[in-house]
């Protein structure tokens, strides 16, 4: 009891060993041979002085067993020695082992759906803005090949004059220029380019009560279905080229390009601007 | 890729994956975890572990060792400091390692640091970091236990003096001497706790005709075990199958028996260290000699064996603080101060 009371007073460590060994009467040399020491040790360990000591966990181990020797409470030594920086972790209690891997799982698989329906919802968005694209570069392949494939088809629309341009041994081309040298016939086509060919008026296409007159400032594809959802007009219509349909309203439209068109529906002039998406694809019902 | 962004979410780890226990240290934050490693799992129809059927894992599957039903087994899956039944070793760490994350929306996959025996072979290393791997780690990095126990202890490992360091674990007993963060001389028995156990569990069929099981051996070891004659003798009243009447009877026995009893591996580990110092460079011998052993692992904590060794080997010895976790805190230490100890440290394979 009265050991305790000694190590609570503010003495250090080394003179409370110290001062317990001489009470024992037992020579610094005695107790360096029981723990296997050098005397400069434990007279180091007396004097406080751990700057000897190789380093802090050998002076503890060295202070324990030195206590142990003299029957001194090893602890009380230890919590006397101030040595807070490498004291050891606490064992933290913050696991909890209860839990169960199951859970785990369903949450994991509820985020991967979400996940899934996510990437699913950006796909359909995806698809939507991009139908517009397609739909013109449907137009184009349109345009490129719809003379050669029209051309033993009756002519409807402006493929006529193309079929002529491009097949220049046809019929049609040759006709109006029957009286004229080759080379001359020639040079008109290489000065005129294309367009010198088609412009002007197409005769009325089908027969109905309604009519409708396309002008063309610009090339544009132009579909028109009347109100049986028959064909009546599916081309493209070159620059300067007037159309005028006719068949049963309401009529579905859709403009290739709506800027370059001028739209009347009988006589009435129609502007498709509000109906056209920033490319310029306009889609319309008239006379409903 | 996948494995980065998941990394970004994941601690890293440092673990001790003992014969008896695993303790598991989170940089930065301490040890988390410290529970016996014992799985216990169903079985299936021909009497093999259902993998599928984990029942229990660390303290709840240890007191279900030796009181199992014919449906559950309880595996320890470790063995002499290395696996012995890979599988259940990776459930085993797979269920550690989520347990320490907690709840986490990505599956955790932290770098790991694994202690191993520094005797294992390559072949059981390899073991240990692929069961790592398949337990969801992302990187695993080996260092040897004796090692890991140094920086534990607080050693001054990177110093040009020898230290000596001698880890009792479960399943094996390392002595190593270590100067400049390297090894110098190590050496590792097959001894450890598990055999004081089985040295126990004999010395009590032979003596008292009596048979008892791994769990009461534990007991008595923890509670009147000692490696050196004590002045007090303490008694122990434990209960067991007599072989002869084949009915539980109840027995006394006492600390000096059990003295007696564990004589074979204390001097199985009392060789070790003889054997070490004799192969230590004369150099670092004499460094070890001045300064004394370190004590560490569970096997530190049987009183009276620092004295055993002082008497016998005739260098003083020292038991580190907290002995236990001495390997896990080592290892936590080298996570936080990898610069300091640089990758010699560290085991590659």
């Amino acid at each position: 009891m009265s050991d305790k009371q000694n190590i609570e007073t503010p003495v250090s460590v080394g003179n409370h060993l110290k001062h317990l060994r001489e009470k024992k009467k037992i020579s610094v040399a005695e107790v360096a041979a029981q723990l296997y020491l050098k005397p400069d040790v434990i007279e180091a360990l007396e004097r406080d002085d751990y700057t000897a000591l190789p380093s802090e966990a050998y002076a503890r181990g060295y202070l324990r067993n030195y206590a142990k020797i003299l029957g001194a409470p090893a602890d009380s030594f230890s919590s006397l020695y101030e040595s807070d920086a490498t004291g050891a972790p606490k064992i933290t209690p913050e696991v909890k082992l209860e839990k169960t891997i199951g859970e785990n799982k369903l949450v994991v698989a509820f985020s991967y759906f979400l996940v899934f329906i996510l990437i699913l919802l950006l796909f359909i968005w995806w698809q939507n803005d991009f139908t517009h694209f397609s739909l013109e570069s449907k137009t184009l392949t349109h345009s490129t090949n719809n003379g050669l494939r029209d051309s033993d088809k009756p002519p409807r629309g402006l493929s006529y004059s193309i079929t002529v341009v491009e097949h220049s041994d046809s019929p049609f081309y040759r006709a109006p220029s029957a009286e004229e040298s080759p080379e001359a016939t020639s040079s008109e086509y290489d000065e005129s380019g294309g367009s010198a060919f088609i412009t002007g008026n197409i005769d009325p296409i089908g027969s109905g009560p309604d009519s409708i007159k396309m002008v063309l400032s610009a090339n544009s594809w132009i579909e028109v279905f009347d109100a049986n959802n028959e064909k009546v007009y599916y081309d493209l219509a070159r620059t300067g080229q007037t159309l005028t349909l006719n068949g049963t309203a309401p009529f579905s439209i859709l403009l290739g390009f709506s800027q370059g068109v001028t739209v009347e529906f009988n006589g009435v002039a129609f502007d498709p601007a509000p109906y056209s998406s920033r490319v310029g694809i306009a889609r319309f019902v008239l006379g409903e | 890729m996948l494995n980065r962004i998941r990394g970004f979410f994941s601690n890293d780890l440092s673990i001790d994956l003992g014969t008896a226990n695993t303790l598991i240290c989170i940089r930065g934050k301490g040890i988390v975890l410290n529970e016996p490693s014992v799985v216990a799992v169903g079985k299936t129809e021909d009497g093999a572990a259902n993998l599928k059927k984990i029942r229990a894992v660390g303290n709840k599957a240890k007191q279900m060792i030796g009181r199992t039903p014919g449906h559950i087994t309880a595996i320890r899956p470790l063995k002499d400091g290395v696996i012995a039944d890979f599988m259940i070793t990776e459930k085993m760490l797979q269920y550690f390692i989520h347990s320490v994350h907690g709840e986490t929306f990505f599956r955790p996959s932290p770098r790991v640091l694994i202690c191993v025996p520094s005797g294992s072979t390559q072949v059981e290393r390899r073991a240990i970091r692929e069961s790592a791997m398949g337990a969801g780690a992302r990187k695993v990095y080996l260092i040897e236990e004796p090692m890991a126990a140094a920086i534990g202890a607080d050693m001054p490992v990177s110093e040009a003096r020898g230290s000596m360091i001698l880890d009792i674990g479960g399943g094996t007993t390392e002595v190593a001497v270590i100067s400049l963060n390297g090894i110098v001389y190590s050496e590792s028995v097959r001894i450890g706790g598990d055999r004081c156990d089985e040295a126990i569990i004999s010395y009590v069929r032979r003596n008292y005709g009596t048979l008892i099981g791994d769990a009461t051996a534990e007991q008595i070891k923890h509670q009147i075990g000692c490696a050196f004659p004590a002045d007090e003798v303490r008694e122990i009243e434990v209960r067991g199958r007599n072989l002869a009447e084949g009915i539980p009877r109840s027995f006394t026995l006492n600390s000096n028996e059990i003295l007696e009893a564990l004589q074979e591996p204390l001097t199985g580990i009392v060789d070790a260290v003889k054997n070490a110092l004799e192969k230590t460079p004369p150099e670092l011998g004499s460094d070890v000699v001045e300064r004394g052993i370190v004590l560490t692992g569970g096997g530190a904590l049987l009183p009276g064996l620092d004295q055993l060794l002082m008497e016998e080997v005739g260098v003083s010895v020292i038991v580190a603080d907290d002995p236990l976790t001495c390997v896990v805190r080592g290892g936590g230490r080298y996570l936080e101060m990898t610069e300091d100890f640089g990758s010699d440290v560290l085991v590659f394979d």
